[in-house]
């Protein structure tokens, strides 16, 4: 789920980053403190929902449901082992709920929020922290490659399946863990290079 | 830019990859050829310090890459084969402003900058894409004008055309040998580009065997490898 900034003019986008990010993480904290009542839960989705519209208008509604529609197999990987160990569905129903609405708050955020202007803010929030030896740049850098990580495992595991069906093998995770990892191993070893060639300083 | 190498050596652990280089370039254009493991990698690396010589002098401009490879670096820009790798923010235009983070200049003239340089090579249209969105072609040209940005004084571009399909790759050379005001060194196995060059350098089993005309080196190479 890799999710990049919507151009808008909604005052969520115009809000700078850092404060941005501490009402992402206070809503994530309220959301995670709601008691297992499916209602409020849903409640805290709603208002989630209410958010997007406020970002996007009426396109932010569609877009909500499309973005909540791209969860259901992780949503659906977590309500199984739940109800396999006996949880109650009442509660199943709204850590699934709020964990939904957590998801969709972060990726609301992202949507509004250039990738530069997050990374600026925590360099400027770390800013303090320099004369400690901590190198804010490396921070904002790994969220940077986080974000760029996620499309290059999805191309390694695609190109992981393609060799095996070629060699009439059929596809299967453990067959896949070993060429994975060692494409991303080399990818991380080129990518250092090119980083240091661009200044970086690792 | 005189790039000068006296007596230069690099090993790793056992294996020499390069043997007593000597040179002195100050041409536009000088194309690198050489089979696989030749030690054309090496060549290029040691021009900006990612690679230190195990002994002799590396001189680009004046600048020491193993003492001072932070000057190299900015006075250099490097290309590697693989586009995906050079990829460093999640947005074309973040990625090529990325390369202006710490020029002084305020947001809005990094921008602009980073449009500019994107719209000189012709992707400017991309500008708020994903940039592993784009194609392999693109990625290469997302790349160049990510260094060009900054206006360095050498670009380094180590078989930048190897993976991409013939039409991007033409697209490619055209750009880093007719577009590009700088000095270039290119490293690859297109002979037909390193004929365009100024000079050749050909190495072979971690020797600097040839450095001349483009025709001849090209004669010599294929007559030996044909
Ligand atoms: N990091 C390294 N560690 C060990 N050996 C290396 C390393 N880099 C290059 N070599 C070896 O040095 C030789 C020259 O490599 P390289 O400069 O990459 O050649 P080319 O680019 O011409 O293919 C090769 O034999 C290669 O295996
Ligand atoms: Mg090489």
């Amino acid at each position: 789920m890799i999710s990049l900034i919507r151009p808008g003019v909604s005052p969520l986008h115009r809000m700078p980053a850092g404060p941005k990010l501490l009402v992402l993480i206070a809503a994530i904290a309220g959301i995670s403190i709601i008691g297992s009542d499916p209602f409020e839960a849903l409640a805290a989705l709603a208002a989630i929902s209410g958010a997007y519209s406020f970002a996007f208008g009426l396109a932010g509604l569609r877009l909500f449901a499309q973005q909540l529609w791209q969860l259901k197999w992780l949503l659906l990987v977590i309500i199984i082992p739940q109800l396999i160990f006996g949880a109650l569905w009442q509660s199943v129903l709204a850590n699934v709920i709020r964990l939904a609405a957590a998801m969709l708050a972060a990726t609301l955020f992202t949507f509004t929020t250039k990738s530069a202007d997050l990374i600026a803010s925590i360099e400027h929030t770390l800013g303090p922290f320099k004369r400690f030896g901590l190198k804010p740049e490396i921070f904002s850098l790994t969220i940077a490659m986080t974000i760029n990580a996620i499309p290059m495992i999805l191309k390694f595991s695609a190109q992981a399946k393609e060799a095996q069906t070629a060699r009439g093998v059929k596809p299967r995770v453990t067959l896949m863990a070993v060429p994975l990892l060692v494409a991303s191993l080399k990818y991380a070893d080129e990518f250092a290079e090119a980083l240091t060639a661009r200044g970086v300083e690792i | 830019m005189l790039i000068e190498f006296e007596s230069v050596s690099v090993s790793f652990d056992a294996k020499t990859a390069l043997d007593d280089i000597n040179l002195k370039l100050d041409q536009k254009r000088i194309g690198v050829i050489g089979l696989n493991g030749s030690g054309k990698s090496t060549f290029a690396r040691l021009l900006n310090g990612l690679i230190t010589p195990t002994s002799g002098r590396v001189s680009v401009g004046g600048v020491n890459p193993a003492t001072d490879p932070k000057a190299a670096r900015s006075q250099t820009g490097f290309i590697f084969s693989n586009p995906d790798v050079q990829i460093i923010m999640p947005t074309v235009l973040e990625d090529v402003s990325f390369t202006l983070r710490q020029s002084g200049l305020t947001k809005d003239e990094i921008a602009s900058k980073a449009l500019a340089s994107l719209e000189r090579f012709g992707i400017g249209h991309l500008a708020n894409q994903a940039a592993h969105s784009l194609s392999s072609g693109q990625k290469q040209l997302l790349a160049i004008s990510a260094i060009m940005v900054s206006e360095p004084k050498l670009i380094v571009a180590d078989e930048p055309t190897a993976l991409l399909d013939l039409a991007n790759a033409r697209l490619v050379s055209r750009v880093l040998l007719e577009q590009i005001d700088q000095q270039v060194v290119l490293i690859t196995h297109d002979l037909r580009l390193a004929n365009e060059c100024d000079i050749l350098l050909r190495f072979a089993d971690a020797r600097l065997l040839e450095v001349g005309e483009p025709s001849p080196v090209i004669s010599s190479y294929l007559a030996e490898n044909g």
